[in-house]
């Protein structure tokens, strides 16, 4: 326990622990385990809910009355902290966690609970509880890597490589145990070691930003930057949040009621491509909270990539009511209403974009494609010279813009315009040598032909 | 600066290192204003700023807060020895912002000031009398956008100070977030595009020239908070470091030419042991660990660990947070100003760090309406200030007593000797709240005890004549009884805030050193003779021994 925690005094606290500190809390617990007294349904641990959604305090309201109604059942008190957690609520759930074990002694998942959350201010104090937890069950591999880890943190990395071993034996294909071995190796200065192990753990969760960071930095140590690079180079595509294969954690989270919530777990379920589920969460977020725009604008991306157009345009639209000027909204829906053939809602939507983000050169080729659809050369001709001067990078929106010049320099050398057909062309092999691209011969060749 | 209280006995044992606020006898009654209210805007729970300079060239150091609400910025001049008036109309300092830079950035003998802010930056030159001159436009220095702390350097040696100015996230107001069930709270980084960093190239001392793209530092755009400015791996070039909210902190390394690389991951200083980003807030960096090259301690958010990166001039670092023992104290705390400084004057370097959520705590530490209660809107975001203590490389935690135990929402820290008795004082920005000034009781402590004095110092200052100030940038080895010391000519720039260039070195029981070694920012080294301690000793460029 550190003395910044014990030397501070916490009224605002909740009425189950007035007035205490973590470190009050976990001898408070401490002492309900070694002690028989039993507690009184009106010391049921209550967060303060002023502003908290209607179905989070229904929730909890449900599961107090059922607490004060069976005060002694452990497995209650541990749901009950279950769901005050997945509302980070932690103190209180903290509470409620140490009640359900005391009365289920038995059960592993709440002194489990109960480390990871007192884990997360403090990993020395979080020990006792996950050897409590490892006791009832030894062979649940994400506890004893988080067991490892805790050890880690508090410097015992002797005992931790012991952990991360007997959990990459329980389970070899646990990637977090595998990157505890390949990290205490790397800060060991066996870089070899470390290389192997890190490996193994990003073979076995290519997803994971974390472990391929740590290996990219053991091929440095070992003097291979180049490899290193490409790694970490690679890395940058990955998203931060690396999620674990722990279901007792997991399903923490999947109590949250708040809209908030549901839209975190819609979008864990779109990385793993899991549309339906991450539908259903949405809509479920948007019942509980019908004016969040990110809900809606979420669920027109999924319906868009489960390949329901419509419904996808209405919640877009939906979005974009609620706030104009969402990020991404307005060039979603300029996409969406082009490609459903309304090109002057798709018009306006684009000069929307525009308007909001005026280097967009994906909603520019949008303009510039309507207006040729048009007949309007002149502002086509305009809008592709603005796209050309902001020297689009991503190469989808580069080769977009070169193909666009490229068949409007064609249009007006049918039309017996080659010097303005040149410019179009001269622009397009621009962007092509820039890029290195291999349409740059091709595209020199014609810009001589036109010339002559 | 008379003590405003005895200081207070706590609970454990009594701590070698003791401060007491000074700020009620200062002068400074000024609540910072963070512009918070119902819709949460995030700008208020980010800022509060802060320098630390001379401004009016008389010697002692005069303050400039910075806060996020309109009209909120105030400068102090200090005219007694810690006695402070406010000035801020009279010096044209009016405004708001996020942070600020100070240095001489036309090479006229006096400090100018840079103000970050939520929209354009501005930049006021001094006229040498404090009195500044807004030039944002005429030098092309209205950085667009959220911008957040700048550093100094001469990244071209060319004589003239640069600026790299660290921006943040494209803000939506309308963006509406919460936590804890659904309540209502400020939005994090997350929710937001990050924005790429600027860099202005100073053009003779007539202006700014954005060369950002030709430096490669766009090729990035992360939620940007601290950066330092130094040469970490001594190949003679700056490099800059930039701590990132939720985004892998970026180490700049100059190749030559103006252009920079990106070289963070690859040199262990862009995610931690783990692995992971960070909610990167502030940097303090020095040489912690007394092997002569410079460390990197970043603050962070609350879950998560402050984070120490020990240079190990591989290139690169390690995190070496669990063996130095800097993880449990900040993890159930929000870090944001921090700097390395030797508090008690023994010869290594201690940390300070500001603290205060950004989001409501799990558990409220504050009792509304109690005894130095923050302001009620901010009573669940409240924290206390941390003070460590370098003991042979590790790190003790000394913040029982008060000041360190009160609770504010602090941001901006910078050391400094306010009252130029020898020891660092610090100075701290909180919002919705006077800024707070902790006086250092190492010197009085000396004094008043009939035993030899342990806590002897230096301060040194590097100037550069051709120039006309101090040389932004100067590695200094300073020969001591106890070994060699690393000092660098470096404004702590820390979260927001800027300070004195002037380096600190604690001596100890050592009562003179032997020599000064300066590797000067143009590459020329020169040795100086040492000098007695207890004094400022000042080393100009081409008048070595």
């Amino acid at each position: 326990m550190t003395r910044a925690m014990s030397a501070r005094l916490t009224a605002g606290a909740p009425a189950f622990w007035p007035a205490l500190a973590l470190s009050d809390i976990v001898a408070a617990i401490l002492l309900v385990l070694l002690t028989t007294a039993p507690l009184t349904a009106q010391q049921i641990p209550a967060p303060r809910l002023d502003g908290a959604e209607p179905a989070v305090r229904q929730r909890l309201a449900s599961l107090q009355a059922d607490l004060r109604a069976d005060p002694g059942n452990g497995d209650a008190w541990g749901r009950y902290g279950m769901v005050l957690e997945a509302h980070t609520f932690t103190d209180e759930a903290i509470a409620a966690y140490g009640r359900g074990h005391e009365l289920s002694p038995g059960t592993f998942r709440w002194p489990y609970l109960l480390a990871a959350l007192i884990d997360e201010r403090s990993a020395a104090d979080s020990l006792q509880f996950y050897r409590a937890a490892l006791a009832l069950d030894a062979d649940y591999a994400p506890a004893r890597v988080r067991f490892a880890e805790a050890l880690e943190r508090t410097g015992q990395f002797d005992a931790a490589n012991r952990e991360y071993a007997q959990a990459a034996r329980l389970d070899p294909a646990n990637a977090h145990a595998h990157a505890g071995l390949g990290r205490l190796a790397l800060a060991a200065g066996d870089s070899d070691a470390a290389i192997r192990h890190l490996s193994r753990a990003r073979d076995l969760a290519a997803e994971n930003r974390s472990f391929a960071v740590t290996l990219a930095q053991a091929y440095a140590r070992a003097g291979d930057r180049e490899r290193g690079q490409q790694i970490a180079t690679a890395a940058r595509s990955l998203g931060r949040i690396n999620y674990r294969d722990d279901p007792i954690r997991s399903s923490v989270h999947d109590l949250a009621l708040d809209a908030r919530s549901y839209l975190r777990r819609a979008n864990a379920h779109r990385v793993h491509g899991e549309l339906d589920l991450a539908r259903r969460e949405l809509r479920a977020g948007i019942d509980v909270d019908a004016s969040r725009p990110e809900l809606h604008f979420a669920l027109a991306e999924v319906l868009a990539a489960a390949g329901d157009p419509a419904g996808s345009l209405a919640a877009a639209h939906r979005a974009s009511e609620l706030h104009p000027e969402l990020e991404g909204v307005a060039p979603f829906l300029a996409r969406a209403l082009f490609q459903t053939g309304d090109l002057s809602g798709a018009l306006a939507k684009a000069e929307e974009a525009l308007r909001l983000d005026a280097s967009d050169v994906s909603m520019m080729l949008l303009v510039a494609l309507v207006s040729a659809e048009r007949g309007d050369v002149v502002r086509t001709v305009d809008v592709l010279d603005r796209a050309y001067r902001e020297r689009p990078q991503d190469p989808p929106t580069r080769d977009g813009l070169i193909q666009l010049l490229t068949n409007v320099g064609e249009a007006m050398v049918s039309s017996g315009l080659p010097d303005a057909a040149a410019g179009q062309f001269r622009k397009a092999l621009d962007l092509a040598e820039e890029a290195g691209s291999p349409e740059a011969a091709g595209l020199r060749r014609r810009l001589a032909q036109v010339r002559r | 600066m008379a003590p405003a209280e005895a200081p207070g006995a706590g609970p454990e044992a009594t701590p070698a290192v003791r401060f007491v606020d000074v700020t009620a006898e200062s002068g400074i009654d000024h609540v910072l204003p963070s512009g918070t209210d119902s819709t949460y805007p995030m700008p208020a729970v980010m800022g509060g700023g802060l320098a630390v300079f001379d401004a009016d060239g008389d010697g002692d150091l005069d303050l400039y807060v910075v806060a996020p609400a309109a009209g909120g910025n105030r400068f102090y001049v200090q005219h007694d020895a810690g006695h402070f008036t406010d000035a801020t109309t009279a010096a044209g300092l009016e405004g708001d912002g996020m942070g600020c830079a100070v240095g001489d950035l036309d090479n006229d003998g006096d400090l100018d000031l840079y103000v970050t802010r939520v929209g354009p930056d501005r930049l006021f030159l001094n006229d040498g009398k404090g009195v500044f001159a807004d030039r944002s436009a005429a030098w092309n220095a209205a950085v667009p956008g959220w911008s957040s702390s700048a550093a100094l350097l001469d990244y071209d040696r060319d004589g003239y100070l640069d600026l790299y100015v660290a921006r943040y996230v494209a803000f939506d107001p309308a963006r509406v977030c919460s936590q804890h069930g659904g309540r209502r709270d400020f939005c994090g980084p997350t929710e937001f595009e990050g924005l790429s960093d600027v860099l202005l190239h100073n053009l003779g001392g007539n202006g700014f020239e954005d060369v950002s793209a030709a430096a490669g530092i766009t090729a990035v755009a992360d939620a940007g908070l601290g950066v330092v400015a130094a040469d970490f791996d001594h190949d003679g070039e700056v490099d800059i470091y930039v701590a990132n909210d939720a985004d892998p902190n970026n180490l700049w390394t100059h190749q030559g030419g103006g252009r920079f690389l990106d070289d963070g991951v690859l040199q262990g200083s862009a995610f931690n042991r783990w692995g992971n980003s960070e909610a990167g807030m502030g940097i303090a960096t020095g040489d912690a660990d007394l092997d002569l090259d410079l460390d990197l301690f970043v603050t962070h958010l609350i879950t998560e660990t402050n984070t120490y990166y020990r240079n190990l001039m591989l290139p690169g670092f390690e995190d070496a947070t669990i063996d130095t023992e800097l993880g449990a104290a900040s993890l159930d705390l929000t870090g944001f100003g921090t700097a390395f400084f030797d508090a008690d004057n023994d010869g290594d370097l201690d940390l300070a760090v500001a603290n205060g959520a950004v989001k409501r705590r799990p558990s409220a530490l504050a009792t509304p309406g109690g005894v130095d209660a923050p302001p009620a809107f901010w009573s669940e975001y409240a924290e206390p200030n941390l003070l460590l203590v370098n003991d042979e490389g590790r790190f003790a935690d000394a913040s029982a007593q008060r000041p360190w135990t009160e609770l504010g929402l602090s941001r901006a820290l910078v050391p400094a000797d306010l009252d130029r008795d020898g020891d660092l004082d610090l100075v701290i920005a909180n919002l919705d709240g006077a800024p707070r000034i902790l006086r250092n009781l190492t010197i009085d402590a000396g004094a008043a005890s009939d035993e030899p004095t342990v806590a002897n110092w230096l301060r040194v200052r590097a100037f550069d004549p051709r120039l006309d100030r101090e040389a932004i940038g100067a590695r200094i080895t300073v020969r001591t009884p106890d070994g060699p010391r690393l000092l660098h000519a470096l404004p702590p720039g820390s979260y927001l805030s800027a300070g004195p260039a002037t380096a600190h070195l604690g001596l100890g029981a050592a009562e003179s050193v032997e020599s000064f070694d300066v590797v000067w920012p143009d590459g020329l080294v020169e040795s100086f003779d040492g000098a007695a301690a207890n004094q400022v000793v000042t080393l100009v460029r081409g008048e070595d021994h």
